[in-house]
């Protein structure tokens, strides 16, 4: 049988209905998004060694947890929330060993991922405050700010994403967005570090 | 909490934000044209979506080829992955051995389960007396609810005022969305083929939220878990 020719999802559910054809099946698919993955980690990470480990994780992590794409979406909208979910780990361990030490950090961490009502209701209000003054800021602070420290993008490839052409780059913007915040916000500590 | 998990926290689909994958169907076309006018309302007045639209953009447009990209893909094709990722096998072949070993896991898993849910239920949350202030924007779901002796055929929840339409999803632990569907009435029925990909002694969770006409966020519930007795 011609294996190209099956959708990505045909795939997926050959490879799991006949386990000898496994191995073949999910090779052909990994192939049709191996470019498509190379290009996005290497816009997210410009550096192309540093692109093709992440992307290699990203494919790792695929083969392991495949087993919970249950079909409901397309494959290529799952193996985006894969990829988006490995970047952002990396970028926030990458960016924790060069900043090791924050007040944030040191929080000690959930050991239930399933928080009880009080946290959730915690977290919402938290969630507000952080909303709030985020709304303050102008709408390129704010993106830029975003794009750093939620998805992980290291400064100049912000710079280079969104095309600044100012001296400091993406720089100018954390470095701004980071006083109001903390002028506003004083939780903020991980990121006013950034424009000190 | 770090800043990053903050920032995800404040803008995520639990507080009214579209999620990633919406992003990536706008970007690759696949929304209907409400949903497109609804996200890119959105994204106009939401500098965290803005972002989140900027990275499915990337993962949406066609890869340019340049010497960069084939590098990245040589080291991708010289990849070893193991022969077969191990969740993919379906329990179609019997052995007697593997199937031991499940049970013996399924069995711990459960006791651990019960232990935790016992512990999770007392003291019970008082329920909001009449006149009492409601927090907005939440949704009280009714069930299935903590450990239950059989498959559950149908989710329930309170309904909303003002609500057109509920959106009930059903995720696994690891928070793959296993279904979601949308109906106009405060309970949901499972279809048969989910039903049937569910088992026994596996937690699994579950929430609503209240749409308006528009398909734009109401309330929604907190996650409920439930799990079946093996």
């Amino acid at each position: 049988m011609d294996l190209d020719r099956l959708s990505d999802e045909e795939l997926v559910e050959k490879a799991r209905a006949h386990p000898a054809l496994a191995s073949e099946c999910l090779g052909v698919l990994y192939r049709r998004f191996y470019p498509k993955v190379a290009y996005w980690c290497l816009r997210v990470c410009g550096n192309r060694d540093e692109a093709a480990d992440l992307a290699q994780e990203v494919f790792v992590r695929v083969h392991s947890r495949l087993g919970s794409f249950r079909g409901e979406s397309r494959f290529s909208t799952w193996l985006y929330q894969v990829t988006r979910s490995v970047a952002i780990n990396r970028g926030e361990s990458n960016r924790r060993r060069s900043s090791p030490l924050t007040d944030l950090d040191s929080a000690p961490e959930m050991a239930d991922p399933l928080p009880d009502a009080q946290e959730v209701l915690a977290r919402a209000e938290a969630a507000g405050e952080l909303r709030a003054a985020m709304e303050e800021l102008e709408p390129l602070e704010a993106k830029v700010l975003y794009l750093h420290f939620a998805n992980g993008l290291t400064l100049p490839r912000i710079t280079e994403l969104l095309g600044l052409d100012n001296r400091s780059g993406a720089k100018a913007y954390i470095v701004s967005a980071t006083r109001k915040l903390r002028r506003r916000y004083g939780l903020v500590k991980e990121a006013a570090r950034v424009a000190e | 909490m770090s800043l990053s998990d903050s920032l995800h926290s404040a803008w995520s689909p639990e507080t009214g934000c579209p999620s990633p994958e919406d992003w990536l169907r706008l970007e690759t076309g696949e929304a209907i044209p409400d949903e497109r006018r609804r996200l890119e309302e959105h994204a106009s007045r939401c500098p965290a979506c803005n972002s989140e639209r900027e990275m499915a953009r990337l993962f949406a447009e066609a890869p340019e080829k340049d010497e960069d990209v084939d590098f990245i893909v040589a080291r991708l094709e010289a990849l070893e992955l193991p022969k077969q990722p191990i969740p993919l096998a379906f329990p179609g072949r019997r052995h007697s051995l593997v199937w031991a070993a499940r049970l013996a896991a399924l069995i711990v898993l459960a006791l651990a389960v019960g232990l935790f849910f016992r512990a999770a239920q007392a003291p019970p949350l008082p329920d909001p007396g009449a006149g009492e202030v409601r927090r907005g924007g939440h949704l009280r779901p009714i069930g299935p609810s903590g450990e239950i002796s059989e498959m559950p055929r149908e989710f329930r929840w309170e309904g909303v005022e003002g609500a057109r339409s509920y959106r009930v999803t059903l995720r696994a632990v690891d928070d793959a969305v296993l279904w979601q569907e949308t109906v106009t009435v405060s309970s949901a029925r499972l279809p048969e083929d989910v039903a049937r990909g569910l088992h026994p002694a596996v937690l699994y969770r579950w929430s609503v939220e209240a749409l308006d006409e528009r398909g734009a966020r109401l309330a929604a519930s907190e996650p409920v878990r439930f799990l079946v007795r093996p």
